[in-house]
C-alpha cells in the first residue's frame, strides 16, 4: 500500500500531529519554565532572607576589574628625529640589497614581496635583518589607506657600525 | 598543556578570569618557529589560533599589505574560530618564535562546555578583526573595498 | 591437492563477490572522507573500518560474523541492539555541553521544537512510499540528525535498519555544512540574515543546576519512552554543573564517550553488509534522509521568521537552521553564513541554544514515536 492511503492506513496524520504536538508542548512548557526560573528564584532568595531576618548576602570576592582595551602598542622602533642608524656588517649589506629590491615596487613597496624576490636571489636571512631594520625604524609602515605597505623611513641615515 | 600562571602573562588574557586562563591553558600547546618558517599559509584552512609569546611574526595578506606582530599576547589566526574559517595571511617568523598553539576543535569543546568562556574570547577576537581589517582591503585608487580572499 | 583447493575456498578470496567490493568502497570512502576532508573523523574512521570489518567474505558457521551467536563483534553489538550505547553517549554530551545559551533566551528552545518537523514529514513520506510503520519511524528519526538517537529508536523499532539509518544519518550529519547552506539563503533575506541579537540574560550557577533536573522532570513525564535518552542528558549535564563531581563528569565526556563511540561505530559499520545495504531501501533511506534534514532545517529557519513577526526582539533566522541537533557543526554553519554577510556578527553561541534544544527535541520525538509502537 503506498500513498495517501498508505499514511491512513498507519494513522501516520494522528502520530504526526501528536508527535509534532507533545515535542512544542515540551519544548515550551520547558521554555516557560526556564524564562521563569529566575523570577521563582527571586522570590525564594526573599522569603529565605525573609525568615532568617537577615540581609541579603552580596556575591562574595572581588569581582573581576575589567581592563580598558589595550589597543595595539606602537612598534619599537628607533626615534624618527634621529637621524642616523648604525647597523652591523651582515645587515648593511642586506639593508642595501633591499633598497635596490624594493626600487622595483616604488617608493612604497610589500614586505612579503620584498621578502620573496630576497629569498629569490639567496639573500642571507632576510627575515632577520628585515626584522631589525623594522625594530630600529629604517623601513616604517604607512598610514590611512596605505596601512599594511611601507616605505624607507625618511630622514635617516644608515651608517656601519664601527 | 602549559601552566595557567605563564600564560596568564599574556596581555590577551589579562582581563580573562583565572578560571578561563585554566581551562585554556590545559588545551593550549607551545610551539617553537624558527626564522623564516612559515606557520600557516592563506587560504588553507584555519585550524589553530595562535597567542605570540615571543619573537616576531610577519602577517602577509593576499593583496600585497603586511603586518608585524610582535607584542606578546597578540593574536594571529583568527580565522580558525570565525568564517571564512581559513586563513586570510601568511605568517612567518622573521626571528624564531614562541607561540601558544590552541586547536580550533579544542577550543569549541571548550566554548561548548562554558558559554561565559566563549562570549568572553570571541569578544577579543572581534577586536583583532576589526582592528586587521584596514589589511585586508584591497589597494585601489580609493581605497574602498574589502578583499574577499 | 583437494584439500588446497577447499583451503582456497573457505578463504576471502574463495568466498568474495562483487557486492563485497561496493561495500569496501563504500568503507573505503568513509576512512577517506574522515581522514583526508576531516568530515567527523570521530565518526566516519571508525564507521569505514567497521565496514571493512562486516564485509570481509567469511565462512558462516565460525561464530566469526556480527549476526553470530557467540562472536566478539556480536557481544559488542549488543549494545546497540539493545539502545545501550546511545544513552551513554547522551551521558557524555551532556557532561560537555553547556546549556547556558539556552537557558539565557529560552524561546530559541522553540527553534529546536521546529527542526523537528523533518522527522515527521519524513515519517509521513516514508509511509506513502510504502514503508511499514516501524521502518517508517525509524527512517524520519535521520531528521533529528542525531546519530544516538537514531540508533536508539531504529535498534527498537526497525534493527535490521540499524545499519543503513546509522551510516545515513551520520552521513548527512558530516554534510551539514553542504545540506543547509543553500536553503538558509532561499528562505531568508539579506536584511534578515544581517540581524544582530542582543545577548542573553546572564545565567547563574543555581539554575543551571536545577535545569537538568526540571528538564528531565518534565519532558520524560510528557514523553516516558524518551527516558534512557533524556535522563542521561540531563544527568550527564548535572553532573558537569554541580561541580562535585567532577571526576565523574570528565570521565564522562572524555574516556566514556570515546570507548562509546569507538564500539558503536565499529559495530554499527560491521552491521551494514552488502545484502542489507545494497537494496532499493537502503537508497530510499539515503534519499529520505537528505530530505529530512532538509525539511528541518527549513522548519527551523521559517518558524525564526514566524518568531519575529510577534516578538519585538528579532532573532537572527539563520539560527533556526541550528534546531538541526548535529550539535555544533549546524550552529558553525550558521554562524558561517552570519559572518559572510557581517563579519562582525557572531552567531554562535545564539545557534547553540536551538542546538542543544535540538537534542532534547530530537529524544523526545524519538520517544513519542516508540511509545506509538510499544506492544500495550
Amino acid at each position: 500500500m503506498t500513498g495517501l492511503s498508505a499514511i491512513a492506513a498507519a494513522n501516520g496524520w494522528f502520530i504526526t500531529v501528536t508527535g509534532l504536538v507533545i515535542v512544542f508542548t515540551g519544548l515550551a512548557v520547558l521554555a516557560a519554565f526556564i524564562a521563569s526560573l529566575d523570577k521563582l528564584l527571586t522570590l525564594w532568595d526573599r522569603g529565605v532572607a525573609w525568615l532568617r531576618r537577615s540581609r541579603r548576602r552580596e556575591s562574595s570576592g572581588p569581582e573581576p576589574e575589567d581592563l580598558a582595551h589595550k589597543g595595539p602598542v606602537s612598534l619599537p622602533r628607533a626615534d624618527a628625529s634621529a637621524r642616523s642608524v648604525f647597523l652591523g656588517g651582515e645587515t648593511l649589506e642586506v639593508y642595501q640589497y633591499l633598497q635596490w629590491l624594493s626600487r622595483r615596487q616604488g617608493d612604497v613597496f610589500s614586505l612579503s614581496r620584498l621578502l620573496e624576490q630576497a629569498e629569490k636571489r639567496g639573500i642571507p636571512r632576510p627575515h632577520f635583518h628585515l626584522d631589525e631594520l623594522l625594530a630600529l625604524g629604517v623601513i616604517e609602515e604607512l598610514p590611512g589607506d596605505d596601512r599594511g605597505f611601507y616605505r624607507w623611513t625618511p630622514g635617516i641615515t644608515v651608517q656601519p657600525e664601527e | 598543556m602549559v601552566e595557567a600562571s605563564e600564560l596568564r602573562q599574556s596581555p590577551f588574557l589579562a582581563d580573562i578570569p583565572d578560571g578561563d586562563v585554566q581551562r585554556l591553558a590545559e588545551v593550549a600547546v607551545l610551539v617553537h618557529f624558527n626564522e623564516s618558517e612559515v606557520i600557516f599559509q592563506a587560504n588553507t584552512p584555519a585550524k589553530n589560533l595562535y597567542l605570540l609569546k615571543s619573537g616576531s611574526v610577519l602577517l602577509s595578506f593576499p593583496n600585497g599589505r603586511s603586518l608585524v606582530v610582535r607584542q606578546a599576547g597578540q593574536a594571529l589566526g583568527w580565522s580558525s574560530l570565525v568564517s571564512p574559517f581559513h586563513y586570510t595571511a601568511t605568517a612567518v617568523c622573521l626571528k624564531d618564535s614562541v607561540l601558544y598553539q590552541f586547536s580550533n576543535a579544542e577550543l569549541f569543546s571548550l566554548f561548548r562546555m562554558d558559554a561565559g568562556l566563549a562570549t568572553r574570547i570571541t569578544a577579543k577576537i572581534e577586536s583583532v578583526i576589526q582592528e586587521r581589517k584596514p589589511y585586508r582591503m584591497p589597494r585601489t585608487a580609493h581605497g574602498e573595498g574589502e578583499s574577499r580572499s | 591437492m583437494d584439500m588446497v583447493v577447499a583451503f582456497f575456498k573457505n578463504t576471502g578470496f574463495g568466498l568474495v563477490d562483487y557486492r563485497h567490493f561496493i561495500m569496501m568502497a563504500v568503507g573505503i570512502g568513509f576512512i577517506y572522507l574522515g581522514i583526508a576532508k576531516h568530515y567527523e573523523p570521530l565518526l566516519l574512521v571508525p564507521i569505514g573500518f567497521g565496514i571493512l570489518m562486516g564485509n570481509v567474505p567469511i565462512f558462516k558457521g565460525l561464530g566469526l560474523g556480527i549476526y553470530e551467536s557467540g562472536s566478539v563483534l556480536n557481544y559488542l553489538y549488543f549494545g546497540v541492539r539493545q539502545g545501550i550505547y546511545p544513552p551513554l553517549i547522551f551521558l557524555g554530551i551532556g557532561a560537555m555541553t553547556d546549556f547556558s545559551t539556552m537557558l539565557g533566551r529560552p524561546k530559541l528552545m522553540l527553534l529546536g521544537a521546529a527542526a523537528q518537523l523533518g522527522i515527521f514529514v519524513t515519517y509521513l513520506v516514508a509511509l506513502a512510499l510504502g514503508f511499514p510503520a516501524n521502518e517508517a519511524a525509524s527512517i524520519g528519526i535521520i531528521g533529528g540528525a542525531d546519530g544516538p538517537t537514531a540508533i536508539f529508536l531504529a535498534s527498537k523499532l526497525a534493527p535490521e535498519l540499524v545499519g543503513p539509518i546509522a551510516i545515513a544519518a551520520y552521513s548527512y550529519m558530516a554534510l551539514v555544512p553542504v545540506i543547509q547552506p543553500p536553503i538558509m539563503f532561499l528562505l531568508t533575506t539579506k536584511k534578515e540574515r544581517l540581524i544582530r541579537m542582543s545577548d542573553p540574560r546572564p545565567v547563574s550557577k543555581r539554575e543551571k543546576i536545577i535545569f537538568p533536573i526540571a528538564g528531565f522532570l518534565l519532558c520524560c513525564f510528557l514523553a516516558p519512552a524518551a527516558l534512557p535518552l533524556l535522563g542521561m542528558l540531563f544527568f550527564g549535564n548535572l553532573l558537569k554543573e554541580c561541580l562535585v563531581a567532577d571526576r565523574l563528569a570528565q570521565t564522562a565526556r572524555t574516556a566514556l564517550i570515546d570507548i562509546v563511540t569507538i564500539i558503536l561505530g565499529i559495530t554499527v559499520g560491521a552491521s551494514t553488509q552488502a545484502d542489507v545495504f545494497l537494496t532499493a531501501k537502503s537508497v530510499g533511506i539515503f534519499f529520505l534522509g537528505a530530505a529530512s534534514f532538509m525539511v528541518a532545517t527549513a522548519g527551523g529557519i521559517l518558524f525564526a521568521k514566524l518568531m519575529n513577526v510577534f516578538s519585538q526582539d528579532k532573532i537572527n533566522p539563520l539560527i533556526g537552521a541550528a534546531g538541526v541537533s548535529a550539535v555544533p557543526d549546524s550552529a558553525r554553519v550558521a554562524q558561517m553564513i552570519g559572518n559572510r554577510e557581517d563579519p562582525s556578527n557572531y552567531l554562535l553561541m545564539h545557534a547553540m541554544g536551538p542546538n542543544i534544544a535540538g537534542v532534547i527535541g530530537s529524544a523526545v520525538a524519538a520517544g513519542v514515536l516508540w511509545s506509538f509502537f510499544i506492544a500495550p
